[in-house]
């Protein structure tokens, strides 16, 4: 093909018109939407069942401890519905805050909408990491709560050396997390952020 | 807007514009399946997208834009933006059809443009793909969210490059 014109590559382009192989059947671009509706609706009915079975099991096994423990006090039961409800709320709340592409506004100029996507991405990840460490926070307050009660008939040095192991291990766990889920972070969105980053300058 | 209005004003928004959308992701994809993928996203996304237009720009650049961002983020999921022209066949005609010589010189012209514009680079290609569906400098300028000024330098710089590796492809 030999052309300098941008005309005549604009008739080999145009000249390619895919609207009779989309035509041949008509009611397939309704069919492929359906099909498509129907699948992202699959989706999300078992990402929802799964959200749901985990939430039935983390109340369950709470229930069945906190009756085991039989707790007695005010502040025992405040460390349990603590820890029974942090985990819950975290779980609601993640869910909110992450990134969805359903959740995009696919009709911004592609200047500001890969500005839109990238401050999305961020966002994701810093209210990842506030609710991160407010849960494992308020999850420490619960369970030392809790251990007062259960921890009654000990002497205060064992109580406090327990206590402070407890936390200690908490922050450990919580530190372990945050690595992991950063990690995770990277590899999952590296690829579209680095490229919308070259993209973007 | 109730489903049957949405529907119908889905079905004539891509009446007009589905081959536009469908050179679209011909451009960033090569392989019949991946492109056919691709467009259906673009069309779900219109699809969710369609009760937040406001008419504040026109339906075709409202559509481009939705065509050109489904595109950024389908690669970078799918991962798939190295493919090799040596895997796509051309179409079967019946070589005894009266316009069968013209129509594979169309069809070797296709590709030919099409291996040229995989050598641009990803916003370049957008760009050259634009200019190539015949819109007016202002309309990619829109479309794409930088200044006339700047489009026009960018799109001068495209179309150099673009009959460089044409022009390359042809000698060798």
């Amino acid at each position: 093909m030999k052309t300098n014109k941008i005309n005549d590559l604009q008739e080999i382009w145009q000249d390619y018109n895919p609207a009779n192989y989309l035509a041949h059947d008509p009611d397939r671009i309704k069919k492929s939407i359906l099909h498509s509706v129907k699948k992202t609706s699959k989706k999300i009915l078992i990402q929802n069942i799964g959200k749901s079975l985990a939430i039935g099991f983390l109340l369950m096994g709470f229930i069945f401890l906190f009756y085991t423990i039989d707790i007695r006090t005010f502040y025992g039961f405040i460390g349990a519905g603590i820890i029974l409800f942090s985990p819950l709320l975290m779980l609601i709340v993640y869910w909110n805050i992450r990134f969805a592409s359903a959740k995009l506004n696919w009709s911004l100029p592609q200047d500001d909408f890969i500005s839109h996507v990238l401050l999305k991405v961020k966002n994701h990840h810093i209210q990842f990491k506030k609710l991160f460490k407010w849960f494992v926070l308020v999850l420490i307050a619960g369970i030392n709560l809790l251990y007062l009660e259960i921890l009654s008939s000990l002497n205060l040095h064992e109580r406090i050396g327990i206590h402070l192991g407890i936390t200690f291990l908490l922050v450990i766990l919580y530190f372990v997390g945050l690595k992991i889920r950063t990690h995770k972070f990277r590899k999952d969105f590296s690829p579209l952020t680095d490229e919308l980053e070259k993209l973007k300058n | 807007m109730n489903v049957n209005q949405k529907e119908q004003r889905f079905k004539e928004l891509l009446s007009e514009n589905q081959a536009m959308i469908y050179r679209l992701c011909y451009a960033y994809l090569y392989h019949k399946d991946e492109v056919d993928d691709l467009f259906q996203e673009v069309m779900l996304n219109i699809w969710s997208s369609l009760e937040k237009f406001r008419g504040d720009a026109k339906i075709s650049t409202w559509i481009y834009r939705i065509a050109i961002n489904t595109a950024l983020i389908y690669n970078k999921k799918k991962k798939k933006d190295t493919l090799f022209f040596k895997d796509i066949a051309y179409e079967t005609y019946d070589k005894h059809q009266d316009d069968y010589g013209e129509v594979m010189e169309k069809e070797e012209n296709l590709l030919a443009l099409r291996k040229a514009i995989a050598k641009l680079k990803k916003q370049d290609r957008i760009i050259i793909t634009l200019l190539l569906e015949g819109l007016k400098y202002e309309e990619i300028a829109e479309i794409i969210g930088i200044s006339l000024n700047h489009t026009g330098v960018k799109i001068n710089r495209v179309k150099a490059k673009l009959f460089k590796i044409l022009s390359k492809n042809e000698n060798q």
